[in-house]
């Protein structure tokens, strides 16, 4: 079987793609080793929040264009990125996650340890606070935490929030929902991991006729009035942000879900609205396999090996790499390399492996190994061996020249990059001449 | 200012501080510690973690030889939970002269360290993981010691018979009145309180850090430092103490350890100035990975967890600035004696391995010094956790209860409780339980993450901390109630990322580039404004509402 495109990658920015090449009619397969770093992320999207010099950006829009000319947004360009972040926003809506933000600026979101980090997108449960007035209108938060979940520390969200601006004279009220109260039968609930804990919950509490209702007052005896209700996201790893509309109207609390520690359920929420939007575009997506490498021609590269077929190489016309950075294994090092470990891609890698990383391990100007990845031209295309390959495209944090972490844009990138080479993939199948136009819709 | 009085404050919180501080505490003197960090943070808790036979000196220093083995066989009784008895094996590459052999054995015989000489194929049978190339083999009773929990484990022996240990306090003069030392004054590192503590006896016990301490008094000991380096690798590669049957070299030591095993150590001269600012080359890393293949090959292959470096406090005593004389055995001076300047004893030379005996030795002067007659018995009396007795703990998982008592012997009973809350695992690679966290933190002194560690394990896992750093310190701030446990976390990891940073490729890359992707864009750490302890919010009253506001 040829396929027009194979995607190498399952998270967001692989999906993105995979998406919108398969609803632009393309033979689409995306092929994905397992969870992504969706998984480890806080399932809101961030486009550009800091400066290099770590001064807070309000309206990333405005600063594409001060980005070093390597910088991927500069690659594709403003209006791209418009786009994308549009196009992701309507498949949300459609798989029934719906994203907001305050228009063209950043917002606030609440971590887990109490700071406040730039966001552009952010769901409904997961308060989006103005970044330049977080604490406007609240007197007083309780952090509420459930059943001893131990992934998520209500003393440390409250030490972190209350050195905030605005914060200072904030009270807070700390507690801990029983076990008992929520009806949760476990061997120790206490050790529960955040998807087991939703997984629990729905069997255990929201199955009952009145679940919702006794976590309502339960929330309302340990909030005590506050102005801001904060809670660890393990409600749901599928409705969650329905179930917290749902609790604010019962208890007329205003509730602010925080992402945990791994897995993260807002994270896993739009993982999951990914997987379903390509499946009902028409996509094929192979998730436990890996690819091993590719067979290369040239300026082309003619099909994969995965691990599952290895006698069955996989045929595509194009070729998207976005298997995202170290930790994802889209990167790989020994002793002397930086690697891309798939295809033997060129990757910007130090000679000096002291450059590799700075020796603040918090402050991660210095660390190229957050900002290095895969070396590609204006159209995001790779080299191989100094030839660059034309009908292969990277897109996410696989590629070279951002630093996702500290300037606070993975999620912006993936978006973006995908879709852009979605785009440019779109097009090329549209001018080749082989090509039999089965329903290819023109946008 | 804060005024104590006591009978002995010594200075130095490693394993010879702490054994003095338990010794003078048994024998009925008043006794305080004063320690500048935590416990067990310098020399003490930055070298192999090896419980000599003694073997490594038969050839070239048969006095600290003998020393070694006398210890060695004490230390098996009264810190059998520190200890484990590996055994050790000597072994002869092809490179290596064979003819040495017998010499060591020779020579350990004379020290009274028994030997047994190995054919290569009996070697790999009781050690598969060694280089099969080898061409000989001597069995010597070596064994590892975790430098951590034996020094916590004096410290924890000291105050139960009244001793004091104030941690995270420095010296920063002595008090010498009528040409006589008669204590010291400190600051408290964290609130930066000062405190004189009068006392009849003051012993120098700061290792390397000692030579500052003699300054204040203007007497001159030179210290020499030698940067010694060291490996961790991921996996326990062998069961025995694997060293070569030659003169000592650098990295031709392989030590098992808990989950881990370490390659090391190499030796390099530093300035004195430098003690404080040491790491772990990229050179060294190079050569202890080329050594440490060739007495276990499948090191090649293994995984390296992490990289660190202490100093050895090397010795020369008087006006010596050549090192020419520098010792390399136990050192007293009682600087009554020596310098016409009574009240003050410093110990210092030796080894881990020694630290009891320059303990009693220091507290015998110490004693004589008082007229206290009272006999040393630290060396029949068995430490907290090593009296053998059984912990039952059918309430949890065989490795949680396993890991509570290798860590901690019979007082795991102190935590091992039937509680869900109490029981629940924290560091999963370590299985560090909720209770034994408690425990550390209202038992053994431990202030923050980082003593945590020393003290549990914690964070010292594959994972290096990623989870549990904040789990922990949401356990801690709800203890203490303080908001200052926040840049614990930050100072936690930093800590183990000046361990991960000199060998950071493959998996450790891997490892490091998910923990800075968790703690700064999920946990927003870089967002945190920082903040002077001074400034502190107390949560006391926000930690207690927690614990109370569990709703019903």
């Amino acid at each position: 079987m040829k396929y027009d495109v194979v995607v190498i990658g399952g998270g967001l920015a692989g999906l993105t793609s995979a998406i919108r090449c398969a609803e632009a009619g393309l033979r689409s397969v995306a092929i994905s080793t397992g969870e992504s770093a969706l998984a480890f992320a806080s399932g809101s999207i961030d486009v550009l929040g800091f400066h290099h010099d770590n001064r807070p950006i309000e309206e990333p829009f405005t600063q594409i264009s001060q980005l070093p000319a390597e910088h991927p947004y500069r690659k594709l360009g403003a209006e791209a990125l418009h786009q994308s972040l549009d196009f992701f926003q309507s498949q949300m809506a459609a798989a029934g996650l719906a994203m907001t933000g305050h228009g063209q600026k950043n917002h606030g979101r609440l971590t887990a340890l109490g700071a406040i980090r730039p966001a552009w997108l952010s769901q409904k449960g997961t308060r989006a606070l103005p970044l330049t007035a977080p604490a406007s209108g609240i007197g007083r938060v309780a952090v509420v935490n459930f059943a001893g979940f131990r992934d998520f520390q209500p003393t440390l969200v409250a030490a972190g929030l209350s050195r905030q601006p605005g914060f200072t004279d904030v009270a807070f009220t700390l507690a801990d929902i029983k076990a008992e109260t929520l009806n949760i039968n476990a061997r120790n609930a206490c050790e529960l991991r955040s998807l087991e804990l939703a997984h629990i919950l729905k069997r255990d509490l929201f199955s009952q006729p009145n679940g919702l209702h006794i976590l309502s007052s339960a929330l309302q005896k340990a909030a005590r009035n506050a102005d801001l209700v904060v809670i660890p996201s393990v409600l749901s790893d599928t409705d969650g942000n329905d179930l917290i509309v749902e609790l604010e109207r019962l208890s007329g609390l205003h509730i602010c879900e925080v992402a945990t520690l791994p897995p993260s359920l807002p994270g896993m929420r739009i993982a999951a609205a990914l997987k379903q939007r390509f499946r009902q575009s028409g996509g094929l997506f192979l998730e436990g396999d890996q690819v091993l490498g590719g067979q290369f021609e040239h300026d082309r590269l003619l099909s994969i090996t995965t691990r599952l077929n290895q006698d069955m190489p996989l045929s595509a016309s194009h070729f998207v790499l976005a298997t995202g950075t170290f930790f994802s294994q889209g990167l790989a090092s020994d002793r002397h390399h930086l690697q891309e470990p798939v295809f033997g891609l060129a990757v910007n890698s130090p000679q000096d492996t002291e450059q590799w990383s700075g020796e603040r391990f918090m402050d991660g100007r210095q660390h190229c190994f957050s900002r290095t990845g895969v070396i590609t031209d204006g159209g995001l295309n790779p080299y191989r061996n100094g030839q660059k390959i034309n009908n292969l495209y990277c897109a996410g944090a696989v590629l070279d020249g951002f630093n996702p972490v500290q300037e606070a844009s993975a999620g912006g990138i993936a978006i973006s990059t995908g879709w852009f080479v979605a785009e440019r993939i779109i097009s090329a199948v549209a001018h080749a001449p082989e090509h039999h136009l089965r329903g290819l819709e023109t946008c | 200012m804060r005024r104590i009085e006591t009978d002995v404050v010594i200075i130095g919180g490693g394993a010879t501080g702490a054994g003095v501080l338990r010794d003078c505490a048994q024998r009925g003197m008043r006794a305080i510690l004063v320690e500048k960090d935590d416990i067990a943070n310098g020399t003490t808790g930055r070298n192999h973690g090896l419980l000599h036979s003694g073997a490594r000196y038969a050839v070239t220093d048969p006095h600290s030889a003998v020393e070694c083995i006398r210890e060695n066989r004490i230390l098996k009784k009264v810190a059998s939970h520190c200890i484990e008895e590996t055994s050790g094996l000597f072994i002869t590459l092809p490179e290596d002269d064979l003819s040495f052999q017998q010499t060591f054995v020779d020579a350990c015989s004379n020290a009274g360290i028994e030997t047994e000489i190995l054919t290569p194929a009996a070697a790999l049978r009781v050690e598969p993981n060694v280089n099969p190339q080898l061409v000989g083999a001597v069995r010597v009773p070596d064994g590892t010691v975790d430098p951590f929990r034996l020094t916590a484990a004096n410290i924890l022996d000291a105050e139960e018979y009244g001793g004091r240990l104030l941690s995270y306090t420095r010296v920063v003069g002595l008090i010498i009145t009528q040409g006589r030392v008669c204590g010291v004054s400190c600051i408290r590192v964290r609130t930066g309180e000062k405190i004189t503590i009068h006392a009849q006896q003051v012993v120098n016990a700061a290792g390397i850090w000692g030579q500052q301490i003699c300054e204040y008094a203007d007497l001159s000991i030179r210290m020499f430092p030698a940067k010694g380096s060291l490996l961790i690798v991921d996996y326990r590669v062998n069961s025995m103490v694997i060293n070569r049957c030659r003169k000592p070299a650098d990295a031709d030591i392989l030590v098992p350890g808990d989950t881990i095993s370490l390659i090391g150590t190499t030796s390099e001269k530093i300035p004195y100035s430098d003690i404080e600012s040491i790491r772990v080359t990229p050179q060294e890393v190079e050569t202890l990975l080329a050594e440490g293949e060739k007495l276990c090959p499948v090191m090649a292959r293994t995984r390296v967890l992490r990289a660190y470096c202490g100093v050895r406090p090397l010795i020369s005593l008087g006006d010596d600035p050549s090192g020419r004389n520098i010792s390399r055995g136990i050192v007293l001076v009682d600087h009554g004696d020596n310098d016409g300047l009574p009240g003050l004893i410093t110990i210092t030379g030796g080894k881990l391995m020694t630290y009891r005996l320059m303990a009693e030795m220091a507290t015998d002067a110490v004693a004589k010094n008082l007229g206290n007659t009272e006999a040393c018995t630290t060396d029949v009396r068995p430490l907290p956790g090593a009296s053998h007795s059984n912990v039952y703990a059918p309430q949890v998982s065989i490795p949680v209860s396993g890991s509570a008592k290798y860590r901690h012997g019979e007082r795991a009973a102190k935590f091992l409780a039937d509680d869900k809350k109490q029981n629940a695992v924290i560091c999963e690679c370590e299985m560090v339980t909720r209770g034994e966290i408690e425990y550390a933190v209202h038992n053994l002194n431990a202030m923050d993450l980082v003593d945590l560690r020393r003290r549990t394990r914690i964070g010292m896992g594959p994972c290096q901390g990623k989870l549990c750093a904040c789990r922990a310190a949401g356990i801690v701030s709800e203890i203490t109630g303080e908001d200052n446990v926040l840049n614990s976390v930050g100072e936690f990891m930093q800590e183990r990322w000046k361990g991960v940073r000199p060998i950071l490729w493959g998996d450790a890359l891997r490892e490091a580039d998910l923990s800075y992707w968790l703690f700064n864009s999920l946990l927003g750490h870089q967002q945190l404004p920082s903040k002077d302890d001074s400034s502190a919010t107390d949560l006391t009253t926000l930690a207690v509402d927690a614990m109370n506001r569990e709703i019903a």
